[in-house]
């Protein structure tokens, strides 16, 4: 017989694929571009940032470091993410072992309680903690800032616990009840382990919300206490010199990293 | 069914030729498969319900609150025997209109011209030689179907009534990323309404075959013929294929009814055509009633049942089966089986079917592709395939073997071949080709079992002491493993109870002394690569 | 002292309870003081009377809402968020369809890169996304170079509504594309092949097959990114600066600048009210959905 007619991988592409694919590219790079446009722009070497940059340097990110508040409002961020997500996970794991061990209806509504502040607009939630705070004559602390940030991480952190929790099996805990072990110690001993991924991926995620969290803190926040999302808000509303640029690189890079991190542990689409 | 259709008359002819009722005409009609267009005009022999009666004027159109259309069609013209709502293409025309009218406007016409017509009960008939029957449809329907010819061949598929027809894959390769062969080199020709099964163990290809026939993967050489046409580079909407997946693939959001309809529905089928075949083959299926339920609402086989109708109402070129019977538990799979079988032998289509189950595919098919990496291992006949399998791995995976690798040492007297497996010497048939070294095939229905004083054992060519190691009741039968030497064991399948009493005395017990014997042409020489 | 067992039993699972009750205390005692008092404050205030020079004084009066509602100005403000949420969801969804397919339907190498790429920006500080946006869409920006390369006028893009709409779109997109990513992948393949075997093409597809079972993901996709949108402060106020002003920022200036308190409560309590309403009615589209005979027994 004649050899077959041969078919390359060029054949099969017929133009509507390409156009396909440059549709889902276009759709890719506008999703991206600001974040490109601004750890591009950070390498700027001139006093405005102009994208694309006509010279590279590093200059700004000497002056972003080296900015006394920047640096001041960094170490506000991190310890506050840091005490948010702790009290959050705290306050999650065992609000989650609470609802979990409840059937549907009162779960759901449960659920549906804690999940209320992602419900809430930022905005509301930001002005309602500001009018709390100044009533209570707490104003505007670390402190108030700390119990609201926990508030909002709270919906995260439950989820993600109670995602795990659902993926552990049931017969286990009861084999170690029949070995011998208290309901306390099940959970401690046996269940908590288990899921500890879940629970690592809710605090880094609680972590990074707090850190991100713009609105909410834009009204607790005073001269003394301003979070890095919020200076460089201001900064951004009233300057325009690139360092901006290189601290939001930074940032960038630093969640990222974090991110990764999570997925090693717990895939990301069980979060949603 | 409409038997063969003797004679056409057109019952009016077209202003420039005028022509008594009744006569066979030979134009100006056009016959172009698949269907046959011809010119009828409205009707000047009109029935009604209560007799026949001749009509030679219009205003009986006017009067008569029902009317027919009588039809026939003429010598010399090729046709298929007719199905009961087949298609074809009509253009009414009546006397005093230009030729080059629309059936659209003539359809407005007629409606505005109040005449009376009924749709509903409109019927058209095609009178045959001795009798007539009732095409389903009314007038309006059928014409308002035809005023679309042109969206009839907008996906590529006609619809109609099919010759079956014959598919031939050429050479087809596909490979997966690199070094994944998929397909190699596969030829394999499949006749007119031949019902073939592709059989092999997971990652044979078969399945990737299967997408390849249907156009859901695109080979890396080679052609997809059907009907000597060349299709491969068509895509999956455009090939007449008919496809059950092993999921099934149901919509969910449809009833069944709209689901078996789909198919139709790209085929811009008038609507009343559609509910009657959907019907038809709701029936054919034996789903008759559940037209409106949703596919979450049925059962797995009733599901499948659906799925199959879904493919075969389009009337096909092809039928694909990918795995269907797999999700059915093995009462419903036996059942299916032979469902499946006659449904594709009514309607004669060709048909592919994919699985694993070699039961299945010996039961089903008139012949049965065993593949295996990619290739083809053997295609033929299920007996040829049992009895003559022409690898190893043909014979190690259809059915129970005994394989035994070995050396064949030369002719004996009695016209069977000397074969050395280890410390025994077996008597094998004759085969044209020597080597020193083969393979031979005993299956374990071939093979008899004596307890050692019984003298009948020494009548078979090959007969050998042995030890029963194992023994299964498997209902019908049951099956043994007899130690005949130190490195070979015998796998035998004896009938639990036998019509002659052979063994009516002689119940398997494991650890029992036996002899097993066979005759030397129930072993087979598997042909080596 | 040994109870008989049914007694043993009820007094466990009475302990049981009780344990289980006190794991929900912290965080309702959280929620109930840290959130929802400030909820009723906020809802006090908006009831309350405006002092000039920033103060309020106790009231019952209705007279914020009615401001806000009446005023031309304010009701202009409202029409504006509402579009600007209608339009960015339509925005999302017609972009983010054909993404979330490529997704769903996806090669694991390309899947990879394009999960990766919806979620940096949802990792990335809004405020680091709007300045970027800020940057692309000012006079001298990428995108007013691009036009201006092409030959298009060069359309003003910074502090326009337009501008607010292209960066809204972007930072709602993640939301669009996970919720219709999560829908498409339970549509099988096979359907699609099914529909496309029986003679469908791949508008037909499309229109019969993925659009009746992805609705679902479309309202839910499409209300969140309205409620998202309409709620929206730091990219309205970083990209559309003065000259857009939506009920996030405007409630903005009324707390921090104009200090009146009430209104901006009655405002916020208004904004929260339609998003709630969003919330009930999405419930009971894709509950009616839902509501389908069961399958026979």
């Amino acid at each position: 017989m004649h050899a077959p007619r041969q078919r390359r991988w060029w054949h099969q592409l017929k133009p509507i694929v390409w156009l396909w694919w440059s549709m889902i590219g276009v759709i890719v790079l506008f999703l991206l571009a600001p974040i490109i446009v601004v750890v591009i722009g950070s390498f700027s070497d001139q006093a405005y940032l102009v994208f694309p940059p006509q010279g590279l340097s590093l200059r700004w990110y000497v002056q972003a470091v080296s900015s006394r508040d920047f640096r001041d409002s960094t170490l506000i961020s991190l310890e506050l993410g840091v005490l948010a997500a702790l009290l959050s996970t705290i306050i999650g794991i065992v609000t989650a072992l609470g609802i979990a061990a409840r059937q549907r209806p009162a779960a759901d509504m449960l659920m549906g309680l804690v999940s209320a502040p992602l419900l809430v607009p930022g905005i509301v939630v930001g002005i309602a903690m500001l009018f709390y705070f100044t009533d209570i004559g707490v104003g505007s602390t670390f402190a108030s800032l700390v119990l609201a940030h926990t508030v909002l991480t709270l919906p995260y952190v439950v989820r993600s616990v109670l995602a795990g929790l659902e993926t552990v099996d049931r017969t286990v805990e009861e084999a170690a009840h029949s070995l011998g072990a208290s309901r306390f110690s099940v959970i401690t001993t046996v269940t908590l382990p288990m899921i500890r991924g879940s629970v690592l991926a809710g605090a880094v995620f609680a972590f990074i919300i707090s850190f991100d969290e713009v609105i909410v803190t834009l009204f607790l926040a005073s001269p003394r206490v301003t979070t890095l999302p919020v200076r460089m808000y201001n900064y951004i509303a009233y300057t325009s010199d690139p360092s901006i640029a290189a601290i939001s690189t930074l940032m960038i890079v630093a969640t990222v990293t974090l991110v990764l991190v999570i997925d090693r542990y717990v895939g990301f689409a069980r979060l949603f | 069914m409409i038997g063969p259709i003797s004679h056409l008359s057109v019952l009016r002819r077209r202003p420039a030729e005028a022509s008594p009722v009744g006569n066979a005409l030979s134009g100006p009609f056009k016959v172009t498969s698949p269907c046959l267009e011809f010119a009828v005009c409205s009707p000047s022999a009109v029935e009604s319900e209560q007799g026949a009666r001749s009509v030679s004027d219009k205003s009986d159109l006017l009067t008569n609150n029902q009317k027919r259309i009588d039809l026939a069609f003429g010598r010399g013209y090729a046709h298929n025997a007719w199905d009961s709502g087949q298609r074809f293409t009509m253009m009414v025309e009546e006397s005093g209109l230009s030729n080059s009218v629309s059936t659209r406007n003539l359809m407005r016409r007629h409606t505005s011209c109040n005449l009376g017509l009924v749709p509903e009960r409109f019927g058209f008939m095609a009178r045959t030689q001795n009798d007539r029957r009732l095409l389903p449809g009314g007038f309006r329907e059928t014409a308002m179907a035809m005023i679309r010819p042109r969206r009839w061949h907008r996906s590529g598929v006609s619809d109609g009534p099919t010759m079956p027809i014959d598919v031939e894959l050429r050479r087809i390769s596909k490979r997966f990323g690199i070094g994944v062969v998929a397909v190699e080199d596969f030829s394999l020709r499949i006749a007119p309404g031949e019902l073939v099964s592709l059989l092999g163990p997971s990652g044979c290809g078969k399945t990737t075959m299967l997408r390849i026939i249907a156009g859901f993967a695109m080979p890396d050489a080679g052609s997809v013929m059907f009907g000597g046409k060349d299709i491969t580079d068509e895509p999956p909407n455009r090939r007449d294929v008919g496809m059950l997946f092993q999921s099934y693939a149901l919509f969910p959001h449809m009833t069944v009814e709209a689901n078996v309809a789909y198919g139709l529905r790209m085929r811009s089928v008038s609507k009343l055509e559609m509910r009657q075949r959907v019907h038809q083959v709701l029936e054919q299926v034996r789903l008759t009633g559940t037209g409106q339920r949703y596919p979450r609402q049925l059962s797995g086989g009733q599901q499948q049942r659906v799925a199959l109708a879904r493919a075969i109402v389009i009337r096909p070129s092809a039928l694909l089966l990918d795995e269907p019977l797999s999700n059915l538990d093995a009462k419903l799979r036996q059942e299916m089986r032979g469902e499946i079988r006659q449904i594709q032998q009514t309607l004669g289509i060709t048909t592919i079917f994919v699985t694993h189950d070699q039961e299945e595919a010996l039961t089903m098919s008139d012949r049965v592709v065993v593949m295996n990496r990619g290739r083809v291992e053997q295609a033929g006949a299920p007996p040829e395939v049992y009895r003559t399998p022409k690898s190893l791995f043909v014979a190690h995976f259809i059915g129970e073997a005994n394989i035994f690798h070995g050396s064949v040492l030369g002719r004996t007297e009695r016209g069977t071949q000397l074969f050395a497996l280890d410390d025994l010497r077996l008597e094998i048939e004759e085969t044209p080709a020597v080597h020193a070294t083969a393979a031979i095939l005993i299956r374990p229905e071939r093979v008899q079992v004596f307890v050692p004083a019984d003298p009948r054992g020494q009548a078979y060519s090959n007969h050998f002491p042995g030890t029963i190691e194992a023994a299964f009741y498997l209902g019908p039968s049951v099956g043994l493993r007899v130690r005949i030497a130190a490195n070979v064991l015998l796998h035998v399948t004896l009938p639990s109870e036998s019509s002659d009493d052979t063994f009516s005395n002689f119940v398997p017990r494991e650890g029992d002394a036996v002899t097993v014997a066979w005759q030397a042409s129930a072993s087979r020489v598997i042909p080596s690569p | 002292m040994r109870l008989p067992p049914r007694q043993a039993k009820a007094r466990r699972t009475a302990a049981v309870d009780r344990t289980q009750t006190l794991l929900l205390a912290p965080g309702l005692v959280l929620l109930f003081g840290v959130f929802m008092a400030p909820l009723c404050i906020t809802l006090r205030y908006s009831l309350n009377r405006f002092i000039a020079g920033g103060s309020q004084e106790t009231a019952f009066v209705l007279d914020n809402y009615a401001r806000f509602i009446l005023d031309p100005y304010y009701a202009a403000i409202l029409l504006r968020t509402l579009a600007l949420g209608s339009g960015v969801a339509l925005v999302t969804l017609l972009l983010g369809y054909p993404l979330a397919y490529a997704i769903a339907r996806g090669r694991s190498r390309w899947r990879a890169l394009l999960i990766a790429a919806t979620l940096i920006p949802l990792m990335t500080n809004v405020v680091v996304r709007s300045y970027g946006w800020m940057i692309l869409l000012s006079n001298s920006g990428v995108i007013e170079d691009a036009l201006a390369e092409l030959g298009l006028p060069r359309v003003k893009l910074l502090y326009t509504m337009t501008g607010v709409v292209l960066s809204l779109t972007q930072v709602m997109m993640p939301f669009m594309v996970l919720t219709l990513v999560g829908v498409l992948q339970n549509i099988s393949g096979d359907l699609e092949d099914a529909a496309c075997g029986l003679g469908a093409g791949r508008w037909r597809v499309f229109r019969d097959v993925l659009l009746p079972l992805s609705l679902p993901g479309i309202v839910a996709g499409s209300f969140l990114v309205f409620a998202l949108t309409i709620s929206a402060f730091a990219t309205p106020r970083l990209v559309g600066g003065a000259s857009v002003e939506v009920m996030a920022t405007m409630i903005y200036d009324q707390v921090l600048n104009a200090l009146n308190w009430p209104f901006a409560s009655a405002t916020s309590i208004i904004l929260l009210v339609i998003v709630l309403a969003l919330m009930i009615v999405q419930g009971r589209l894709l509950r009616t959905r839902a509501d389908t005979p069961k399958p026979a027994a």
